[in-house]
């Protein structure tokens, strides 16, 4: 609470002060102003007294002396019967009745009530003076009456109604002594009073001054504390001290900034803070990532050796430090100059190999593969790839040697080169001879004529050889085909004259089974992307088995439809497909069936071919079979890009 | 009359081709080596040639033909019985002017054997 007006909070320092100063400065001018106003009206009030005194003695005298004028002038005229000396007489009545009238005038404006008393005792016994004694003394002295006037008798009688008078006087003079005395008093109670009242004032403002002074520093001081110590607190760490709200609108601001600047200090804190625990969990993150690439580098089944920008080891994991017999704290942080004789000496013919890891440190961009033999400690074929290592800004960070064992592989390789070549050569080339002379006796043109027994039984011979090469050829293909290398050679082809072909060659065996076979081939020409024999192979094999499971008199379709940029190719057929037949084109040795004679021109692992060699070309075979509308299969080839 | 080698590792195969070819003048060889001496030797109009031999494969024959220029200009059938399409490319890229599959038909050999002598004719092939 304040004296003077109860202050609002947003107060500036200076306008609290401003106003409060000003206050007090009016305060103690108000006081100032009284002091004077109280001087002057008691020094008038006092001039005032001063002046009464003075009139009312000057006019109680002038009736004295009024009176006394009278009194020897009558006294004369008695005397000397000299109407001369009546004047004075005369004159002194007005001048007394004068000097009446002033002193009561005077009286009327002081508290003269004692001698106003007195006064009209005067007047009474002046007037019994006058009228009683003097005015008949003349009468009797106009009269002639001389001794009447001059008797004993009547001066007496004037003689005590004087003494009367001047009694009265007298005891008026007192009176008025007694009057001013008190109005004295009065007076100088009035002025103490007044004194006192301007000493009160100023004190009073002396004392709010002081207050006002008092408060004022003691806010300033709560208030100058409040933020002396929360910017010490701040600075001790203390993050959530703030400065509370202060009723000094400029120091409030200055806490306002304060507390501003510390919350911007603690959310600068917590963001750091945050960082830190990102940071953390980055690191744990990565530390582990770390760890698990170390482990898969550890279990891969491929050997790496990654050397640095700087040509230095960098590392080399387990399956690397096996082959090569070398631990991984006597190589790590050696230069791989220095490895390189003792890698090179575990190699059988490394002067290729050499000569390739020489152009690795000249050129860094440079990726290749290549196979080295290892001798030692053990015998190993490897395939080595090695590749430069950018960082994801493209700088070259180094070299990693991946070393993949492929002894096994290059095993399985020759041991399917092997099989190839037994096939090939030691199956092929037999039957070359068998099918050659056969054909040849069948023929008899050039070898003479042949009894129909003799040519029956070399027909049986020729058409199970022609059964034994192409399940040969099949047995090749499936080869191939697992191993994944078969390779296709796609080029443009007239889709419509291969399929014609493949019909005409397969003439002889429809119309043996009096089957209808009808082509609705689409009416332009299709030029697809495929390569040649393998497609005349799917088409050959499709209609071989159409024409196998087609029911003697049945009816055997081709379609061709373009598709986008597919080309649709369907062959139907009236024949009605059992599951078995359906899971051929699936599951190569499913169909026991087919071994058996009447399956003369089919082999067991036709459908099968069939349907990879559709799908080496991106396609799909699909076949379908309902027992009232037979059956179908259906594939796709790409049409050639014009 | 135009002479021929033939070349084939397999006496069956061989009296095959002799017998279906009989018509030529023909020399016979059993492997690679003796193939290209005889073929220094006849300076023949065509080569029939198997390509799994010993001493010599047939692609190795053919690569030393080209690389001699006195028997680079000699067409050569190659016989095979390897029907991949990668290795008929590799056979006709390597200088062969056909790719016999093995087992042939009879009448495949002979036309072939004509069309390619056709071909010839009249070019330089003998000094």
């Amino acid at each position: 609470m304040s004296l003077f007006v109860r202050e609002k909070r947003n107060t500036r320092v200076v306008d609290w002060l401003n106003a409060r100063l000003s206050l007090i400065f009016v305060l103690i001018l108000v006081v100032f102003l009284l002091g004077i106003g109280a001087s002057v009206y008691a020094f008038n009030v006092q001039r005032h007294l001063d002046d009464q005194k003075v009139l009312l003695r000057e006019d109680a005298d002038g009736m004295l002396q009024a009176m006394i004028d009278q009194q020897s002038g009558l006294r004369d005229y008695i005397s000397s019967n000299k109407s001369v000396f009546l004047a004075p007489f005369l004159l002194g009545r007005p001048a007394y009745l004068a000097s009446l009238q002033d002193l009561t005038t005077q009286l009327q404006t002081g508290p003269f009530q004692h001698t106003l008393i007195g006064l009209s005792t005067v007047q009474e016994t002046a007037d019994e003076w006058y009228s009683i004694y003097a005015i008949s003394q003349i009468q009797e002295m106009q009269a002639g009456k001389f001794t009447e006037a001059r008797s004993d008798t009547s001066i007496l009688n004037g003689s005590t109604l004087f003494t009367q008078f001047r009694a009265a006087m007298n005891h008026l003079q007192e009176t008025i002594g007694q009057d001013l005395a008190v109005y004295q008093n009065q007076v100088d109670t009035i002025n103490l009073s007044l004194l006192f009242g301007v000493l009160l004032l100023a004190i009073i403002a002396n004392a709010a001054f002081l207050y006002m002074l008092r408060t004022l520093t003691r806010r300033l001081q709560t208030q100058i504390v409040s933020l002396t110590s929360t910017t010490e607190r701040l600075g001790q760490g203390e993050q959530a001290a703030r400065v509370i709200p202060l009723s000094f609108a400029d120091l409030d601001q200055v806490g306002q900034s304060i507390n501003r600047m510390a919350g911007a200090i603690e959310q600068h804190q917590q963001a750091i803070e945050e960082s830190m625990r990102a940071l953390e969990r980055q690191y744990a993150l990565v530390e582990r990532a770390q760890s698990e690439s170390r482990a898969i580098f550890d279990a891969s089944s491929e050997a790496f050796l990654f050397i640095s920008a700087s040509g230095q080891v960098n590392a080399l994991n387990r399956l690397f430090r096996e082959f090569f017999a070398m631990s991984a704290e006597g190589v790590i942080g050696m230069t791989f100059a220095d490895l390189q004789p003792r890698w090179e000496a575990l190699l059988v013919n490394a002067v290729s190999f050499h000569a390739e890891l020489a152009q690795d440190s000249t050129n860094q961009e440079r990726y290749y593969t290549t196979t080295v033999t290892q001798k030692e400690p053990q015998y190993r074929e490897l395939a080595v790839s090695s590749t430069p290592v950018p960082s994801s800004t493209n700088a070259y960070l180094g070299r990693l040697y991946i070393l993949r064992d492929i002894t096994r592989e290059r095993e399985a390789e020759r041991l399917k080169a092997e099989f190839d070549a037994l096939v090939s050569h030691g199956l092929r080339s037999p039957l070359t001879s068998i099918k050659g002379y056969t054909d040849l006796l069948v023929q008899q043109e050039e070898t003479g004529p042949l009894t129909d027994l003799q040519r029956e039984f070399l027909e049986i011979v020729q058409s199970n050889t022609r059964r034994l090469l192409a399940l040969v050829n099949d047995l090749l293909d499936m080869s191939r085909l697992e191993a994944q290398t078969m390779v296709i050679r796609p080029v443009p082809l007239d889709l419509h004259s291969l399929i014609h072909v493949v019909t005409r060659d397969m003439r002889p065996q429809i119309e043996e089974r009096h089957q209808r076979l009808s082509l609705r081939l689409a009416s332009s020409p299709l030029i697809v992307l495929a390569d040649e024999i393998r497609v005349g192979q799917i088409l050959t094999n499709l209609l071989t088995f159409a024409v196998n499971h087609t029911p003697v008199g049945g009816r055997i379709d081709w379609q061709t439809q373009l598709e986008d940029a597919m080309v649709r190719i369907t062959c139907s057929s009236s024949g009605d497909l059992s599951a078995e037949d359906l899971a051929t084109f699936t599951h190569p040795f499913f169909q026991d069936s087919a071994l058996s004679p009447s399956a003369m021109m089919g082999s067991v692992l036709g459908p099968s071919i069939t349907r990879s060699l559709v799908e080496l070309h991106g396609g799909t075979l699909q076949v379908s079979a309902k027992a009232e509308e037979g059956c179908a299969f259906t594939f796709t080839l790409p049409l050639s890009p014009s | 009359m135009n002479k021929l080698v033939i070349a084939d590792d397999e006496a069956d195969i061989r009296r095959l081709i002799v017998f279906l070819l009989r018509s030529y003048d023909l020399y016979e060889a059993q492997n690679g080596r003796r193939t290209l001496e005889l073929i220094r030797e006849v300076r023949p109009d065509l080569v029939l040639l198997d390509v799994m031999m010993p001493e010599m494969t047939g692609l190795e024959v053919l690569d030393a033909m080209r690389e001699n220029p006195l028997t680079t200009s000699i067409p050569v059938v190659l016989l095979s019985a390897k029907g991949q399409t990668a290795e008929i490319e590799r056979g006709l890229s390597s200088g062969a002017t056909r790719y016999l599959v093995k087992p042939f038909e009879a009448q495949s050999l002979r036309t072939c054997v004509a069309e390619v002598l056709g071909e010839h004719v009249g070019l330089p092939v003998k000094e």
